[in-house]
């Protein structure tokens, strides 16, 4: 762009701006006005809408005729306004649709449940009664629904006006920010870009003047500064065409020096080098074609100390060198030498040569061949190194290699070489791939775990434990479970150690095939065990006698049944140590001993016998004496007994509770009935037969069904069923038994099954008749109180809601008018207005805490609760109020209770909300909680060191709307303590004060283990 | 040549940023890892603005890789949230009231919709029902403890039955199509999309009802463990919400398409019965009313002499009153 078509841009660049903002700012104006005008229609609705939800809880109270036309009346004003409005944001428009939909359903169920009240008195009845309920539900709910929509209505507007307001300010700072940003951006670069580009043409030309001729200005702008830099640089382009360079030839010079330099050092270092390798360099010329021999040779002075010479003493051809190579290599070397110029490739040799000492050495040769324009080799150059140690070296390995191959191989065991680092397999014998069934590279390949039984014990994590410890010098031996490449696994024992092999630090595993042995060790083993085990375990006592009746062998039951030790019993007769008196202590001669009556006789003999302790004790036994064969042939007897003492007492003790029994049934005072699984009777006391009027025989005509209340018996049935199928123990009910006179007793009867060969049902008849005519009483004594309650709770509850809703209407009145007037008229004006909107703060604050008081009883249900954790609570909601005040919190630790936490912490709330707000003035406010436990519970204390209470408002203070001081002292709604007192009641507690005036007080409360 | 070069990078570095910058202002939590969620919905048309919400991808907006598992009912999908399965449901005011009266551990962060043409009772005409005082005696399939069968009682109420005169077969909707032609049940009490189906399926054979009487809400509940544990992630599913609620609201067609696809509902079907649906986030005492007023109902039905819990204990304000203060009309909900 050209100079003079910027200054132009930058004047009238902030015009266009400043006309852009005025643009702006006025449809701004125009989007907050009509938010404004949306906000007073919203406000409007809001308040319709609250005079409509007073008339119809008014209506559902009373259903008066003049509460149903103002019902109407204010509807109608409603639909109107709700019909007008029109907003344009859709969140708006939806919101307002909704509430549209729901005033339209709420006239219509309004019309209906007016049609229903015409109904009432025509005997309609109950179902009409639900029905109005259910329409009175709708009714109010899509009145909330509407409340709480034309609510948000408002809000939405008004946060729209804000947000108005904010944007138009908002759009105004950033266009004007805007225009100073444009501005700055458009004249400081271009001023800047001038007076650059000036500057940059003046110091070109100057340098240019002095003489450099290649320096260029080289502004490429499209402006008038551009074209003056192009013309400069044109003309200096011009002038150093004319000029030449002269520095070259010296530098040339220079660097040919250097490097003739560098070649000397290098060759001094390569003919030492050359010395320490035994390396030598010759090179041959290919000037005789007829008689290649006497082709001059050079050699470096290594060459010559490797053939035997000093360094220039001889006179070197291609003759001399082939006279030194070994007889037996020289067509070897002069076949290498053909086939390299025959195919152009290196000469490469390996080779012996004879010294002039005539000692033998080995040399390894390579050269290069250099073939001359027409093809022929010219040169040829070489190096020759002697190798003579490396060779004899690996002679000597390779002798000692096949001789270790022979020994290993030969061995019968398997041999295993391994990585001492990583254990990995580096060699097997032959006997190991026989072993294994691998090849020799598989067997590499594979790891130790590969070549054992996979279970535990033989993992590669075992082997390389093993492996570890041989590495670290410890032989190991031990045996192994392996595992063939068939998959046959078979015992090894296995050697251990480290071994240097070929100067390698090695580990040497020597397998030795024991599988047969292991086997036949283990089968042998198995069955002794299992034997021992058998008669080791036996419930029974065993003994083996022979034929004269000596103890032969004895299980440790037998002994440990008699008293003795295995041992003490070997050997001994039976009849002179446990078998030798009769129960009554009469002597017991062996004649008449059925034991030994089975290999006397040859048979079994089994039976009850009286078996004789160590310590002269007897206990009773039930045996068994079976002869015992060898080779068919009796050679004793096995006699096998069991203690039953046990049995013998249980068999006394039934016996005798069958009597004690027979007797309680027939004396107890309460009833006792017998039934058949049909429910008829089989016998039913005497307490049974007063308690219904029948003989015993008269009620074994009967059934309990006959007996039972219709009403019920369809209750007692299912439980009946469930005993009989096993899924209930036993059962108690509580039912009425018609008498022989067909009055009615109440009788609790628990029932359960006796599950004898012949099962039959017993069961318990107590009489509760005269208890539960007691119970009956309070039941509906306590339904009237309770009903009472819930209604004074509903009331309680109802109005809070109600009160709530025109309350919400005067403080956004009072709000808005505060926010419109405050400051614009005159000071009583505003103290008018702050009395307002304090009036409805403390109303607001009435009426929550009204709420929380009628909802006490719909708490949450009880649970365990952390008092300490209930506490915490209560301190954070009073943090602010506690700082305030520069109070002093504290507490003992506290217990766990059952309760309903959120109500518990309400209570410590209050009290230490309470302990801080009257505290004494001047004085740091103190405040302790503590409990203790106290007859079924806990006690809770809240004490501290405030004002105090005078003894005498001990009560009252806990009645709801009670105060002791004016709201200018103190303020509060006087409902806190009224509230703690119903939450600890509801716990089944009390609270009550000890306090004197000035000297602080204790709020304490109780609240019990369990819950009533 | 050099400095000009030299500017235009920084030019271009500068923009860079500038573009980070807003992206990250657009979302604060770009730079972290989303909150991974599970929401169990069922396919009723109610759910719309969590379908519009993952389909516009206004859920990642707000930081949250939420996944929809999709349920028959709303009974359904609180019992997977109450699995640990899912850490949303959202479940009509009847199942919420359940959960009240059984005291389960839930919490109501907002309603979703309303509705009064919600749910119909489609009858079979062989069965001689013509209107809706003939199906007295019979024999109607609903799912019990659910909308539908609060609907029924209010219905048949409303037609001089008593619940007593009819015998309820508990069905779940997937079982209703085979139940009526197999006669098994003279009709059934359903909702949309089945009741769309079902209608569609029978055709003339059938005969649908409805009326006005019950309001359903449609609400998200979450563990209340939740709310003390994680109260930032309820507020990010609910801004996210009512950015769907936005979006529908301005694009109303587009999310239909994207509920029909969602829900299964046909899109015809759908754009008939949008219109009665009521949409908007908001928590208000019209929830605390109709709670009460249905556990009157389960009192006497289910819960003999059982006392009508605190409902306030099951509804949670704070998440909404940080998106939409207004929205919320409740202001002592309790901590249960």
């Amino acid at each position: 762009m050209r100079i003079d078509t910027k200054l132009q841009v930058n004047i009238f660049l902030p015009i266009a701006i400043t006309l852009l903002i005025l643009l702006i700012l006025a449809s701004a104006m125009a989007g907050r006005a009509e938010a404004d005008r949306n906000n007073a229609a919203a406000l409007s609705l809001l308040s319709e809408m609250t005079q409509l939800n007073q008339r119809t809880y008014y209506y559902l109270l009373y259903h008066e005729e003049r509460a149903r036309r103002e019902w109407f009346s204010i509807y109608d004003a409603l639909a109107a306004l709700a019909g007008r409005l029109d907003l344009s944001d859709p969140e708006q428009a939806a919101v307002v649709e909704r509430i549209r939909r729901n005033l339209g359903e709420m006239r219509s169920i309004f019309a209906e449940r007016i049609v229903g009240e015409g109904q009432a008195g025509r005997g309609s009845g109950q179902l009409l009664k639900e029905r109005q309920d259910r329409l009175s539900s709708q009714l109010l709910i899509r009145a909330r629904s509407v409340t709480g929509d034309a609510y948000h209505l408002y809000e939405l507007s008004a946060s729209k006006l804000r947000r108005a307001d904010a944007k138009a300010n908002t759009l105004i700072l950033l266009l004007l920010l805007a225009s100073v940003l444009v501005t700055l951006s458009t004249l400081f670069p271009m001023n800047r870009k001038l007076s650059s580009s000036i500057s940059r043409l003046a110091a070109g030309a100057s340098l240019i003047g002095k003489g450099n001729l290649d320096h260029r200005i080289g502004i490429s702008t499209d402006d008038e500064i551009g074209e003056l830099s192009a013309a400069f640089d044109r003309m200096t382009a011009s002038l150093k065409a004319t000029t030449v360079s002269r520095d070259e030839l010296a530098a040339e010079v220079t660097r040919r020096k250097r490097v003739e330099e560098a070649l000397r050092s290098s060759e001094a270092i390569l003919k030492q080098a050359g010395q320490m390798a035994r390396l030598g360099a010759w090179h041959i010329e290919f000037v005789n074609e007829l008689d290649p021999d006497r082709n001059p040779l050079h050699w470096s002075d290594e060459v010559y100390r490797i053939f035997g010479y000093e360094p220039g003493g001889v006179t070197v051809t291609n003759a001399l060198f082939f006279g030194h190579v070994h007889p037996d290599e020289r067509a070897l070397v002069r076949s290498a030498v053909a086939e390299a110029i025959a195919k152009r490739v290196p000469y490469s040799v390996e080779h012996r040569i004879v010294r002039t000492d005539g000692s033998e050495r080995f040399v390894l040769e390579h050269a290069e061949i250099f073939f001359g324009p027409e093809g022929r080799p010219a040169r040829m150059i070489g190096a020759v190194q002697d190798i003579t140690e490396r060779k004899r070296a690996e002679q000597a390995v390779r002798i000692s290699e096949e001789s270790y191959r022979a020994v290993f191989n030969s061995s019968n065991d398997a041999i295993f070489i391994h990585d001492i680092e990583t254990g990995r397999i580096l060699d097997v014998n032959d006997t190991t791939l026989r072993l294994y069934g691998y090849t020799r590279d598989e067997i590499r390949s594979v790891n130790v775990e590969r070549l054992s039984e996979p279970v535990s014990g033989f993992t590669q994590q075992a082997a390389l434990e093993a492996l570890r410890k041989a590495a670290a010098g410890e032989p190991q031996i031990f045996e192994w479970l392996a595992r063939n490449k068939a998959g046959r696994t078979f015992w090894v024992e296995v050697s251990l150690k480290r071994a240097t092999l070929g100067g390698n630090d090695r580990l040497l595993a020597v397998v030795h095939d024991i599988d047969e042995r292991k086997r036949n060790d283990e089968a042998f083993r198995r069955v002794s065990q299992q034997n021992e085990l058998i008669l080791e375990h036996a419930g029974e006592g065993i003994f083996g006698l022979d034929l004269k009746g000596m103890v032969t062998f004895v299980n440790a039951r037998a002994a440990h049944l008699l008293g003795y030790h295995r041992g003490e019993l070997m050997g001994t007769h039976s009849h002179t140590t446990w078998h030798y008196r009769h129960a009554d202590g009469s002597a017991y001669p062996p004649a008449d001993c059925p034991i030994y009556a089975a290999y006397k006789e040859g048979a079994v003999r089994s039976g009850e016998e009286i078996f004789w302790r160590k310590d002269g004790t007897s206990f009773p036994v039930d045996f068994t004496s079976r002869p015992l064969y060898v080779s068919g042939r009796i050679t004793g007897a096995v006699v096998i007994y069991r203690d039953i003492t046990e049995r013998k007492r249980a068999e006394t003790e039934l016996r005798e509770s069958e009597e004690r029994f027979r007797v309680m049934y027939e004396q107890a005072a309460i009833g006792i009935e017998m039934l058949d699984l049909g429910g008829r009777y089989l016998s039913g006391n005497g307490a049974l037969g007063a308690l219904l009027g029948y003989s015993e025989e008269e009620l074994q005509q009967l059934t309990f069904a006959s007996v039972t209340d219709p009403d019920d018996l369809a209750r007692e049935l299912p439980l009946i069923r469930e005993l009989l199928e096993g899924r209930l123990p036993s059962y108690s009910i509580e039912k009425r038994y018609r008498t022989r006179t067909g009055a009615a007793v109440w009788v609790r009867v628990t029932s359960s099954l006796a599950r004898t060969s012949r099962p039959y049902r017993i069961s318990i008849i107590e009489d509760i008749t005269e208890r539960k005519r007691g119970e009956q009483e309070l039941t509906r004594l306590v339904g009237e109180l309770e009903r009472s309650n819930k209604e004074l709770e509903q009331f309680a509850y109802v109005a809070s809601h109600d009160l709530q809703e025109p309350l919400r209407m005067v403080a956004s009145y009072v709000q808005l008018f505060e926010r419109k007037y405050k400051g614009s008229l005159d000071d009583k004006a505003d103290k008018y207005i702050f009395f307002a909107v304090d009036g409805v703060k403390r109303m607001q604050k009435l009426i929550d805490g009204l709420l929380a008081y009628s909802r006490v009883s719909r708490g949450a249900s009880f649970g365990p609760v952390d008092m300490n954790r209930a506490f915490g609570q209560a301190l954070a909601n009073l943090m602010i109020a506690v700082r305030e005040a520069g109070a002093v919190v504290t507490r003992d630790e506290l217990p766990r209770v059952t309760g309903d936490e959120t109500q518990l912490a309400q209570v410590f709330q209050n009290l230490i909300g309470n302990a801080v707000k009257f505290r004494k003035r001047g004085e740091t406010p103190r405040v302790h909680v503590s409990a203790r436990r106290a007859d079924g519970g806990w006690l809770f204390s809240v004490a501290d060191n405030g004002i105090g209470i005078d003894p005498q408002y001990a009560q009252r203070i806990f009645q709801i709307f009670q105060r002791l001081h004016s709201r200018e002292e103190y303020p509060g709604t006087g409902i806190g303590l009224s509230l703690c007192k119903r939450i600890v009641e509801r716990h089944g507690g009390d609270i009550w004060v000890e306090s004197e005036p000035g000297r602080g007080a204790t709020f304490t409360f109780s609240i019990p283990e369990r819950m009533p | 040549m050099l400095k000009r070069r030299r500017i235009i990078v920084l030019a271009i570095l500068a923009a860079l940023a500038i573009g980070l910058a807003a992206v990250q202002l657009r979302h604060p939590d770009g730079g972290q890892e989303r909150r991974a969620l599970a929401i169990a919905v069922s396919f009723d048309p109610s759910s719309a603005p969590i379908f519009v919400a993952d389909a516009k991808g206004f859920f990642r907006d707000e930081g949250i890789n939420a996944s929809l598992l999709m349920h028959m009912t709303g009974k359904a999908a609180l019992g997977t949230m109450l699995k640990g399965k899912a850490q949303f449901a959202t479940i009509a005011d009847t199942v919420l009231m359940f959960a009240g009266m059984d005291g389960l551990p839930i919490r109501c962060v907002t309603v979703i919709a309303e509705s009064t043409r919600h749910h119909r009772v489609i009858a079979l005409r062989s069965s001689g029902i013509v209107r809706g005082e003939d199906l007295r005696g019979k024999r109607i399939g609903v799912p019990a403890r659910t909308t539908g069968e609060f609907f029924l009682y209010t219905f048949l109420l409303f037609r001089g039955i008593r619940f007593s005169e009819v015998t309820l077969v508990d069905l779940q909707p997937e079982q209703m199509l085979a139940a009526l032609e197999q006669g098994r049940v003279d009709a059934v009490a359903a909702w949309n999309p089945t009741a769309g189906r079902l209608t569609q399926a029978l055709t003339a054979r059938a005969i649908e009802f409805s009326d006005e009487n019950y309001l359903m809400s449609w609400n998200l509940v979450v563990p209340g463990a939740l709310t003390t544990a994680d109260p930032a992630v309820i507020r990010k599913v609910l801004a996210a919400m009512r950015k769907a609620q936005r979006f529908m609201e301005q694009q109303p067609e587009a999310a239909v398409s994207i509920t029909s696809r969602y829900s299964g509902t046909e899109p015809d079907l759908l754009r008939r019965e949008w219109q009665s649906y009521r949409f908007g986030l908001r928590l208000g005492e019209s929830l605390l009313i109709d709670l009460e007023d249905q556990a009157r109902w389960a009192v006497k039905f289910y819960y003999p002499r059982r006392a009508i819990p605190d409902f306030t204990c099951y509804l949670y304000g704070d998440g909404l009153r940080a998106v939409d203060p207004s929205a919320v009309g409740i202001r002592d909900e309790r901590v249960p």
